[in-house]
Protein backbone atom coordinates (compact mmCIF):
# COMPACT_ATOMS: atom_id res chain seq x y z
CA UNK A 1 0.00 0.00 0.00
CA UNK A 2 1.16 3.95 -0.92
CA UNK A 3 1.30 6.75 1.24
CA UNK A 4 -1.62 7.75 -0.64
CA UNK A 5 -4.87 7.92 1.62
CA UNK A 6 -7.41 5.89 -0.15
CA UNK A 7 -10.34 8.66 -1.10
CA UNK A 8 -14.22 7.97 -2.02
CA UNK A 9 -16.68 10.27 -3.44
CA UNK A 10 -19.47 9.70 -1.43
CA UNK A 11 -22.97 10.73 -3.11
CA UNK A 12 -25.45 10.46 0.00
CA UNK A 13 -29.05 12.25 0.91
CA UNK A 14 -28.89 13.10 4.52
CA UNK A 15 -32.43 14.01 5.28
CA UNK A 16 -33.87 14.86 1.94
CA UNK A 17 -30.73 17.07 0.73
CA UNK A 18 -28.20 15.49 -1.48
CA UNK A 19 -24.56 15.53 -0.40
CA UNK A 20 -21.23 14.79 -2.45
CA UNK A 21 -17.81 14.73 -0.80
CA UNK A 22 -14.92 12.87 -1.53
CA UNK A 23 -13.68 11.70 1.80
CA UNK A 24 -11.08 9.23 3.30
CA UNK A 25 -12.20 5.47 3.00
CA UNK A 26 -11.44 5.18 6.89
CA UNK A 27 -13.95 7.63 7.65
CA UNK A 28 -16.77 6.45 9.72
CA UNK A 29 -20.07 7.78 9.23
CA UNK A 30 -20.93 9.31 12.52
CA UNK A 31 -17.67 11.58 11.62
CA UNK A 32 -18.81 12.01 8.49
CA UNK A 33 -21.92 13.55 9.35
CA UNK A 34 -20.40 15.87 11.99
CA UNK A 35 -16.92 16.92 10.20
CA UNK A 36 -17.30 16.97 7.03
CA UNK A 37 -20.70 17.90 6.55
CA UNK A 38 -21.44 19.57 9.36
CA UNK A 39 -24.76 17.85 11.20
CA UNK A 40 -23.23 18.13 14.76
CA UNK A 41 -26.73 17.00 15.85
CA UNK A 42 -25.78 12.78 15.63
CA UNK A 43 -23.45 12.47 18.77
CA UNK A 44 -19.87 10.43 19.17
CA UNK A 45 -19.74 8.42 22.56
CA UNK A 46 -18.09 5.38 22.95
CA UNK A 47 -17.02 5.08 19.49
CA UNK A 48 -17.03 1.21 19.96
CA UNK A 49 -20.96 0.76 18.78
CA UNK A 50 -21.81 0.39 22.38
CA UNK A 51 -23.86 3.66 23.85
CA UNK A 52 -26.01 4.25 20.33
CA UNK A 53 -25.30 8.36 21.13
CA UNK A 54 -24.67 8.35 17.35
CA UNK A 55 -27.57 5.89 15.95
CA UNK A 56 -28.75 7.09 12.87
CA UNK A 57 -31.76 5.88 10.25
CA UNK A 58 -29.67 4.33 7.11
CA UNK A 59 -32.57 3.77 4.45
CA UNK A 60 -34.79 3.84 7.08
CA UNK A 61 -33.48 1.66 9.43
CA UNK A 62 -31.86 2.30 13.01
CA UNK A 63 -27.93 1.64 12.48
CA UNK A 64 -24.92 2.79 14.71
CA UNK A 65 -23.77 5.40 12.91
CA UNK A 66 -19.77 4.53 14.24
CA UNK A 67 -19.90 1.25 12.90
CA UNK A 68 -20.49 1.87 9.07
CA UNK A 69 -17.77 3.66 6.75
CA UNK A 70 -18.77 6.43 5.07
CA UNK A 71 -17.84 5.04 1.90
CA UNK A 72 -20.38 2.12 2.44
CA UNK A 73 -23.14 4.00 2.23
CA UNK A 74 -22.64 5.58 -0.83
CA UNK A 75 -25.81 6.66 -2.95
CA UNK A 76 -28.13 5.58 0.36
CA UNK A 77 -30.46 7.12 2.47
CA UNK A 78 -29.24 8.75 6.13
CA UNK A 79 -32.19 10.39 8.50
CA UNK A 80 -30.56 12.04 11.41
CA UNK A 81 -32.04 13.97 14.23
CA UNK A 82 -31.92 17.18 12.00
CA UNK A 83 -34.47 15.49 9.86
CA UNK A 84 -37.13 14.49 12.55
CA UNK A 85 -39.00 17.65 12.43
CA UNK A 86 -39.31 18.16 8.99
CA UNK A 87 -39.87 14.56 8.71
CA UNK A 88 -43.39 15.07 10.80
CA UNK A 89 -43.99 18.26 9.15
CA UNK A 90 -44.10 15.82 5.71
CA UNK A 91 -46.18 13.41 7.77
CA UNK A 92 -48.94 16.59 8.96
CA UNK A 93 -47.74 15.15 12.92
CA UNK A 94 -45.47 18.50 13.38
CA UNK A 95 -45.81 19.86 16.85
CA UNK A 96 -44.84 23.21 18.15
CA UNK A 97 -43.15 24.35 21.33
CA UNK A 98 -44.43 28.13 22.77
CA UNK A 99 -41.43 29.36 21.73
CA UNK A 100 -42.61 28.36 18.01
CA UNK A 101 -40.09 25.51 17.10
CA UNK A 102 -41.42 22.32 15.40
CA UNK A 103 -41.07 19.23 16.64
CA UNK A 104 -41.62 15.49 16.02
CA UNK A 105 -43.71 14.46 18.63
CA UNK A 106 -41.21 12.09 20.06
CA UNK A 107 -39.28 14.97 20.31
CA UNK A 108 -42.58 16.75 22.24
CA UNK A 109 -42.32 13.59 24.31
CA UNK A 110 -39.15 13.77 25.76
CA UNK A 111 -39.82 17.06 26.17
CA UNK A 112 -42.68 16.57 28.08
CA UNK A 113 -41.73 13.50 29.99
CA UNK A 114 -38.06 15.33 31.08
CA UNK A 115 -36.84 12.44 28.79
CA UNK A 116 -33.43 13.68 28.96
CA UNK A 117 -31.22 15.11 31.30
CA UNK A 118 -27.64 16.68 29.82
CA UNK A 119 -28.93 15.38 26.11
CA UNK A 120 -25.86 13.54 24.71
CA UNK A 121 -27.51 10.36 24.40
CA UNK A 122 -30.94 11.91 23.49
CA UNK A 123 -30.31 12.15 19.85
CA UNK A 124 -30.09 8.27 19.31
CA UNK A 125 -33.03 7.70 21.71
CA UNK A 126 -34.91 9.31 19.18
CA UNK A 127 -34.03 7.86 16.22
CA UNK A 128 -33.83 4.40 17.47
CA UNK A 129 -37.80 5.16 18.59
CA UNK A 130 -38.77 6.66 15.75
CA UNK A 131 -38.16 3.29 13.73
CA UNK A 132 -39.83 1.30 16.50
CA UNK A 133 -42.93 3.65 16.24
CA UNK A 134 -42.78 3.20 12.36
CA UNK A 135 -42.83 -0.40 13.04
CA UNK A 136 -44.51 -0.82 15.66
CA UNK A 137 -47.11 2.09 16.11
CA UNK A 138 -48.26 0.32 20.01
CA UNK A 139 -45.22 -0.90 21.46
CA UNK A 140 -45.51 -2.37 25.27
CA UNK A 141 -43.22 -0.72 27.60
CA UNK A 142 -41.15 -4.17 27.56
CA UNK A 143 -41.08 -3.67 23.75
CA UNK A 144 -39.79 -0.57 24.23
CA UNK A 145 -37.33 -1.43 26.06
CA UNK A 146 -36.00 -4.15 23.66
CA UNK A 147 -35.96 -1.57 21.58
CA UNK A 148 -33.34 0.41 23.35
CA UNK A 149 -31.43 -1.53 25.05
CA UNK A 150 -29.01 -0.03 22.84
CA UNK A 151 -28.91 3.28 23.73
CA UNK A 152 -27.36 3.87 27.07
CA UNK A 153 -28.18 7.24 29.13
CA UNK A 154 -26.68 8.20 31.61
CA UNK A 155 -29.21 10.91 33.62
CA UNK A 156 -32.79 9.62 33.64
CA UNK A 157 -32.87 6.17 34.93
CA UNK A 158 -34.93 5.74 31.52
CA UNK A 159 -38.17 5.31 33.46
CA UNK A 160 -38.98 8.97 31.72
CA UNK A 161 -37.84 8.00 28.27
CA UNK A 162 -39.79 4.78 27.81
CA UNK A 163 -42.76 7.14 29.14
CA UNK A 164 -41.69 9.82 26.53
CA UNK A 165 -41.79 7.06 24.01
CA UNK A 166 -45.02 5.57 24.94
CA UNK A 167 -46.55 9.46 24.87
CA UNK A 168 -45.39 10.01 21.57
CA UNK A 169 -47.32 6.90 20.56
CA UNK A 170 -49.90 7.64 21.89
CA UNK A 171 -50.26 11.11 20.20
CA UNK A 172 -49.39 9.37 17.10
CA UNK A 173 -51.87 6.91 17.27
CA UNK A 174 -54.62 9.63 18.08
CA UNK A 175 -53.42 11.29 15.49
CA UNK A 176 -54.82 10.61 12.26
CA UNK A 177 -58.48 11.77 12.44
CA UNK A 178 -58.16 13.21 16.32
CA UNK A 179 -55.13 15.90 15.22
CA UNK A 180 -57.15 17.14 12.18
CA UNK A 181 -60.02 18.44 14.70
CA UNK A 182 -57.20 19.60 16.78
CA UNK A 183 -57.40 16.66 19.06
CA UNK A 184 -54.27 16.56 20.38
CA UNK A 185 -54.02 17.26 23.91
CA UNK A 186 -53.71 20.54 23.99
CA UNK A 187 -53.65 21.71 27.48
CA UNK A 188 -50.35 23.22 28.38
CA UNK A 189 -48.62 21.00 30.69
CA UNK A 190 -47.48 22.00 34.15
CA UNK A 191 -44.12 23.05 34.70
CA UNK A 192 -42.04 23.45 31.43
CA UNK A 193 -42.50 26.08 29.32
CA UNK A 194 -44.15 24.22 25.88
CA UNK A 195 -47.63 23.72 24.57
CA UNK A 196 -48.68 21.24 22.11
CA UNK A 197 -49.87 23.28 18.90
CA UNK A 198 -52.86 22.16 17.08
CA UNK A 199 -51.99 23.92 14.07
CA UNK A 200 -50.84 20.73 12.42
CA UNK A 201 -49.65 20.65 9.25
CA UNK A 202 -52.42 19.80 6.66
CA UNK A 203 -54.83 21.35 8.44
CA UNK A 204 -56.02 24.59 7.33
CA UNK A 205 -57.05 26.71 10.39
CA UNK B 1 -10.11 5.66 17.49
CA UNK B 2 -9.80 5.09 13.49
CA UNK B 3 -9.05 2.24 11.94
CA UNK B 4 -5.69 2.21 9.82
CA UNK B 5 -5.72 3.29 6.14
CA UNK B 6 -7.22 0.91 3.90
CA UNK B 7 -8.96 1.52 0.91
CA UNK B 8 -12.34 0.51 0.23
CA UNK B 9 -13.36 -1.82 -2.45
CA UNK B 10 -17.22 -1.99 -3.47
CA UNK B 11 -18.41 -4.87 -5.52
CA UNK B 12 -22.16 -5.88 -6.59
CA UNK B 13 -21.83 -9.79 -7.26
CA UNK B 14 -20.48 -12.90 -6.25
CA UNK B 15 -18.30 -12.60 -9.31
CA UNK B 16 -16.64 -9.00 -8.66
CA UNK B 17 -16.27 -10.66 -4.96
CA UNK B 18 -13.84 -13.38 -5.82
CA UNK B 19 -12.05 -11.33 -8.50
CA UNK B 20 -11.27 -8.61 -5.91
CA UNK B 21 -9.89 -11.16 -3.57
CA UNK B 22 -7.54 -12.86 -6.13
CA UNK B 23 -6.62 -8.96 -6.79
CA UNK B 24 -5.91 -7.50 -3.75
CA UNK B 25 -3.54 -8.89 -1.20
CA UNK B 26 -4.15 -8.30 2.62
CA UNK B 27 -8.25 -7.96 1.90
CA UNK B 28 -11.12 -8.63 4.06
CA UNK B 29 -14.71 -8.99 3.54
CA UNK B 30 -16.62 -6.74 5.10
CA UNK B 31 -20.14 -8.17 5.46
CA UNK B 32 -22.24 -5.96 8.26
CA UNK B 33 -18.78 -5.03 9.49
CA UNK B 34 -20.31 -4.88 13.02
CA UNK B 35 -17.67 -7.12 14.67
CA UNK B 36 -14.95 -6.48 11.58
CA UNK B 37 -15.22 -2.29 12.39
CA UNK B 38 -14.34 -2.72 16.10
CA UNK B 39 -11.71 -4.87 15.30
CA UNK B 40 -10.06 -2.89 12.80
CA UNK B 41 -10.45 0.27 15.10
CA UNK B 42 -8.85 -1.49 17.85
CA UNK B 43 -5.92 -2.37 14.96
CA UNK B 44 -6.41 -6.46 15.97
CA UNK B 45 -7.53 -6.14 12.07
CA UNK B 46 -5.50 -4.09 9.92
CA UNK B 47 -6.28 -5.01 6.62
CA UNK B 48 -4.82 -2.68 3.46
CA UNK B 49 -8.01 -3.47 1.41
CA UNK B 50 -11.53 -3.69 2.56
CA UNK B 51 -13.73 -5.65 0.11
CA UNK B 52 -17.02 -4.52 0.81
CA UNK B 53 -19.52 -7.12 0.02
CA UNK B 54 -22.84 -5.65 2.03
CA UNK B 55 -24.75 -4.63 -1.51
CA UNK B 56 -24.58 -8.68 -2.63
CA UNK B 57 -28.40 -8.16 -3.20
CA UNK B 58 -28.08 -12.03 -4.86
CA UNK B 59 -26.51 -13.22 -1.24
CA UNK B 60 -29.56 -11.91 0.90
CA UNK B 61 -32.71 -14.02 1.09
CA UNK B 62 -34.51 -16.65 3.63
CA UNK B 63 -36.35 -19.18 1.76
CA UNK B 64 -37.71 -22.24 2.54
CA UNK B 65 -37.61 -25.97 0.64
CA UNK B 66 -39.15 -29.11 2.20
CA UNK B 67 -36.33 -29.85 5.04
CA UNK B 68 -34.40 -26.63 5.34
CA UNK B 69 -34.47 -23.09 5.37
CA UNK B 70 -31.80 -21.38 3.28
CA UNK B 71 -29.99 -18.33 4.33
CA UNK B 72 -28.19 -16.13 2.20
CA UNK B 73 -24.51 -14.77 3.63
CA UNK B 74 -25.55 -11.25 3.41
CA UNK B 75 -29.15 -11.65 5.25
CA UNK B 76 -28.68 -9.68 7.97
CA UNK B 77 -29.79 -11.08 11.31
CA UNK B 78 -33.08 -9.05 11.64
CA UNK B 79 -34.17 -10.63 8.36
CA UNK B 80 -33.49 -14.06 9.63
CA UNK B 81 -35.38 -13.22 13.11
CA UNK B 82 -38.38 -11.97 11.47
CA UNK B 83 -38.70 -14.76 8.38
CA UNK B 84 -42.08 -17.16 8.49
CA UNK B 85 -39.46 -20.01 7.75
CA UNK B 86 -37.38 -19.65 11.02
CA UNK B 87 -39.93 -18.74 13.48
CA UNK B 88 -42.22 -21.75 12.38
CA UNK B 89 -39.46 -24.50 11.43
CA UNK B 90 -35.86 -23.35 13.51
CA UNK B 91 -37.27 -21.18 16.57
CA UNK B 92 -34.36 -21.46 18.62
CA UNK B 93 -32.66 -19.75 15.64
CA UNK B 94 -35.16 -16.64 15.68
CA UNK B 95 -34.65 -16.41 19.92
CA UNK B 96 -31.29 -17.02 19.50
CA UNK B 97 -30.88 -13.68 17.22
CA UNK B 98 -32.86 -11.68 19.57
CA UNK B 99 -30.04 -12.41 22.17
CA UNK B 100 -27.99 -10.71 19.97
CA UNK B 101 -26.06 -7.25 20.92
CA UNK B 102 -28.90 -5.01 20.34
CA UNK B 103 -31.68 -3.87 17.56
CA UNK B 104 -29.46 -1.32 15.58
CA UNK B 105 -26.36 -3.54 15.14
CA UNK B 106 -28.80 -6.64 14.12
CA UNK B 107 -29.99 -4.45 11.22
CA UNK B 108 -26.50 -4.43 10.15
CA UNK B 109 -24.67 -7.65 11.09
CA UNK B 110 -25.02 -10.52 8.51
CA UNK B 111 -25.23 -14.48 9.14
CA UNK B 112 -22.15 -15.18 6.95
CA UNK B 113 -20.31 -12.60 8.80
CA UNK B 114 -20.97 -14.06 11.83
CA UNK B 115 -20.43 -17.57 11.02
CA UNK B 116 -17.17 -16.79 9.44
CA UNK B 117 -16.03 -14.83 12.33
CA UNK B 118 -17.23 -18.27 14.62
CA UNK B 119 -16.86 -16.00 17.78
CA UNK B 120 -16.74 -18.12 20.59
CA UNK B 121 -18.88 -16.46 23.32
CA UNK B 122 -21.29 -15.52 19.85
CA UNK B 123 -24.51 -16.24 20.11
CA UNK B 124 -24.70 -18.46 16.93
CA UNK B 125 -22.50 -21.32 18.06
CA UNK B 126 -24.52 -23.38 20.08
CA UNK B 127 -27.41 -23.16 17.43
CA UNK B 128 -25.45 -23.90 14.80
CA UNK B 129 -24.23 -26.70 16.98
CA UNK B 130 -27.28 -28.68 17.40
CA UNK B 131 -28.24 -28.26 13.79
CA UNK B 132 -25.18 -28.84 12.40
CA UNK B 133 -26.14 -26.72 8.98
CA UNK B 134 -24.48 -27.50 5.27
CA UNK B 135 -22.29 -24.73 4.89
CA UNK B 136 -22.42 -23.74 1.08
CA UNK B 137 -18.90 -21.76 0.07
CA UNK B 138 -17.43 -20.20 -3.12
CA UNK B 139 -13.84 -19.53 -4.65
CA UNK B 140 -11.56 -19.68 -7.49
CA UNK B 141 -11.78 -23.52 -7.67
CA UNK B 142 -15.54 -23.32 -7.46
CA UNK B 143 -18.83 -23.96 -5.15
CA UNK B 144 -18.10 -26.28 -2.11
CA UNK B 145 -20.42 -27.63 0.92
CA UNK B 146 -19.45 -28.48 3.82
CA UNK B 147 -21.08 -29.71 6.92
CA UNK B 148 -20.99 -27.12 10.13
CA UNK B 149 -18.96 -29.65 12.29
CA UNK B 150 -15.76 -30.01 9.84
CA UNK B 151 -17.01 -26.38 9.06
CA UNK B 152 -15.78 -24.84 12.50
CA UNK B 153 -12.28 -25.84 13.75
CA UNK B 154 -12.61 -23.81 17.04
CA UNK B 155 -12.96 -20.24 18.46
CA UNK B 156 -12.15 -17.55 15.62
CA UNK B 157 -11.11 -20.69 12.92
CA UNK B 158 -12.97 -22.15 9.61
CA UNK B 159 -12.64 -24.31 7.07
CA UNK B 160 -11.98 -21.19 4.25
CA UNK B 161 -9.74 -20.39 2.25
CA UNK B 162 -8.18 -16.60 1.77
CA UNK B 163 -9.62 -16.12 -1.69
CA UNK B 164 -12.92 -18.26 -0.97
CA UNK B 165 -16.62 -16.48 0.14
CA UNK B 166 -19.27 -17.99 2.43
CA UNK B 167 -22.18 -17.80 -0.23
CA UNK B 168 -25.05 -19.07 2.00
CA UNK B 169 -25.98 -22.32 4.56
CA UNK B 170 -29.05 -24.53 4.78
CA UNK B 171 -30.75 -25.07 7.97
CA UNK B 172 -32.48 -28.05 8.61
CA UNK B 173 -36.11 -28.11 10.02
CA UNK B 174 -35.89 -29.30 13.88
CA UNK B 175 -38.45 -31.94 13.04
CA UNK B 176 -36.08 -33.57 10.06
CA UNK B 177 -33.72 -33.65 13.31
CA UNK B 178 -36.11 -35.81 15.52
CA UNK B 179 -37.54 -37.44 12.60
CA UNK B 180 -39.21 -40.05 14.92
CA UNK B 181 -40.94 -37.32 17.32
CA UNK B 182 -44.24 -36.62 16.79
CA UNK B 183 -43.41 -33.13 18.31
CA UNK B 184 -40.44 -30.50 18.32
CA UNK B 185 -39.82 -27.71 20.89
CA UNK B 186 -36.82 -25.86 20.61
CA UNK B 187 -34.81 -22.88 22.95
CA UNK B 188 -31.85 -20.83 22.89
CA UNK B 189 -30.66 -19.82 26.15
CA UNK B 190 -28.47 -17.41 27.52
CA UNK B 191 -26.58 -16.33 30.35
CA UNK B 192 -25.07 -12.65 30.13
CA UNK B 193 -24.34 -9.82 32.56
CA UNK B 194 -26.22 -7.20 30.73
CA UNK B 195 -28.62 -7.07 27.74
CA UNK B 196 -26.49 -7.52 24.36
CA UNK B 197 -23.24 -8.40 26.23
CA UNK B 198 -21.46 -11.67 25.17
CA UNK B 199 -22.32 -14.88 26.34
CA UNK B 200 -21.34 -15.92 29.55
CA UNK B 201 -23.19 -19.13 28.73
CA UNK B 202 -24.88 -20.20 25.38
CA UNK B 203 -27.78 -23.03 25.48
CA UNK B 204 -29.16 -24.72 22.87
CA UNK B 205 -31.55 -27.07 22.77
CA UNK B 206 -33.98 -29.32 20.14
CA UNK B 207 -36.24 -31.95 22.08
CA UNK B 208 -38.90 -33.97 20.09
CA UNK B 209 -41.86 -36.18 22.25
CA UNK B 210 -43.49 -39.37 21.45
CA UNK B 211 -47.53 -39.11 21.89
CA UNK B 212 -47.22 -39.84 25.56
CA UNK B 213 -45.07 -36.98 25.95
CA UNK B 214 -41.83 -39.07 26.19
CA UNK B 215 -38.55 -37.00 25.01
CA UNK B 216 -37.44 -39.50 22.25
CA UNK B 217 -34.39 -37.68 21.26
CA UNK B 218 -32.96 -34.37 22.65
CA UNK B 219 -30.38 -32.01 21.16
CA UNK B 220 -28.00 -30.27 23.85
CA UNK B 221 -25.07 -27.84 23.09
CA UNK B 222 -23.54 -25.21 25.55
CA UNK B 223 -21.09 -22.54 24.15
CA UNK B 224 -18.96 -19.75 25.52
CA UNK B 225 -17.88 -22.24 28.19
CA UNK B 226 -14.60 -23.31 27.03
CA UNK B 227 -14.69 -25.04 23.63
CA UNK B 228 -18.44 -25.46 22.21
CA UNK B 229 -19.71 -29.31 22.81
CA UNK B 230 -22.57 -31.26 22.17
CA UNK B 231 -23.59 -32.76 26.09
CA UNK B 232 -24.42 -36.71 24.54
CA UNK B 233 -24.56 -37.46 28.30
CA UNK B 234 -27.39 -35.13 28.71
CA UNK B 235 -29.11 -36.03 25.59
CA UNK B 236 -29.20 -39.44 26.34
CA UNK B 237 -30.36 -38.90 30.66
CA UNK B 238 -33.30 -37.26 29.05
CA UNK B 239 -34.14 -39.86 27.22
CA UNK B 240 -37.54 -42.08 27.61
CA UNK B 241 -38.38 -39.16 30.37
CA UNK B 242 -40.79 -36.67 31.03
CA UNK B 243 -38.37 -33.94 31.49
CA UNK B 244 -39.05 -34.65 35.52
CA UNK B 245 -37.45 -32.67 38.27
CA UNK B 246 -34.62 -35.60 38.53
CA UNK B 247 -34.04 -35.95 34.57
CA UNK B 248 -33.55 -31.83 34.81
CA UNK B 249 -30.83 -32.52 37.48
CA UNK B 250 -29.14 -35.42 35.72
CA UNK B 251 -28.80 -33.35 32.51
CA UNK B 252 -27.40 -30.54 34.48
CA UNK B 253 -25.09 -32.75 36.44
CA UNK B 254 -23.83 -33.80 32.74
CA UNK B 255 -23.29 -30.49 31.79
CA UNK B 256 -21.60 -29.02 34.35
CA UNK B 257 -19.18 -32.28 34.16
CA UNK B 258 -19.08 -32.06 30.11
CA UNK B 259 -17.97 -28.28 29.59
CA UNK B 260 -14.71 -26.91 29.95
CA UNK B 261 -14.66 -23.07 31.39
CA UNK B 262 -11.08 -21.38 29.97
CA UNK B 263 -11.17 -19.80 33.59
CA UNK B 264 -9.77 -21.22 36.60
CA UNK B 265 -10.96 -21.20 40.52
CA UNK B 266 -14.71 -19.75 41.41
CA UNK B 267 -14.88 -17.76 38.18
CA UNK B 268 -14.56 -20.98 35.94
CA UNK B 269 -17.37 -23.19 38.74
CA UNK B 270 -19.18 -20.14 38.32
CA UNK B 271 -19.65 -20.82 34.57
CA UNK B 272 -19.98 -24.20 35.32
CA UNK B 273 -22.80 -24.27 37.06
CA UNK B 274 -24.60 -21.70 35.53
CA UNK B 275 -24.09 -23.50 32.45
CA UNK B 276 -26.11 -26.35 34.38
CA UNK B 277 -28.74 -24.03 35.34
CA UNK B 278 -29.22 -22.63 31.85
CA UNK B 279 -29.31 -26.27 29.98
CA UNK B 280 -32.17 -26.91 32.58
CA UNK B 281 -34.36 -23.94 31.54
CA UNK B 282 -33.14 -24.13 27.99
CA UNK B 283 -34.72 -28.08 28.33
CA UNK B 284 -37.99 -27.19 30.82
CA UNK B 285 -38.43 -24.41 27.58
CA UNK B 286 -38.26 -26.70 24.86
CA UNK B 287 -39.95 -29.65 26.55
CA UNK B 288 -42.72 -27.24 27.31
CA UNK B 289 -42.99 -26.37 23.59
CA UNK B 290 -43.36 -29.59 22.01
CA UNK B 291 -45.57 -30.97 24.85
CA UNK B 292 -47.73 -27.84 23.80
CA UNK B 293 -48.14 -29.33 20.06
CA UNK B 294 -49.25 -32.23 21.23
Amino acid sequence: MTDDTPTTTVSVTINGEEYVRETEDRRLLVHFLREEVGLTGTHQGCVVGKCGACTVLHNGVPKKSCMLYAAAVDEDEITTVEGLAKRAEMNGVAMKTREGTTFHPLQMGFKQNHGLQCGFCTPGFLMTATALLRENPDPTREEIKSAISGNICRCTGYTSIVDSIEWAAARLREDEPAVADGGIDSTPCEGCNCEIADDVEGNDE
Amino acid sequence: MYPRKFEHVSVRTVEEALDALETYDDAELLAGGQSLVPLQKTRFASPDYLIDITDIEELRYVEEDENEVRIGALAKHTDIQQANPIQDHVRLFSECIGEIADWPVRNQGTFGGTLAEADPSGDYLPVMKVLNPTIELTGPEGNREVPFEEFYFGMFTVDMDDEEILTGARLPKLQSLVPDAVAVGSAYEKHAERSGDYALVGVAIVVGVDTDGLVTEARVSVGAVGPLVRVTDAESVVKGTTLDEDALNAAATAVEKTVQPDEEGSEGEYKEAMAGEFAKRALSSAYDRATEEL
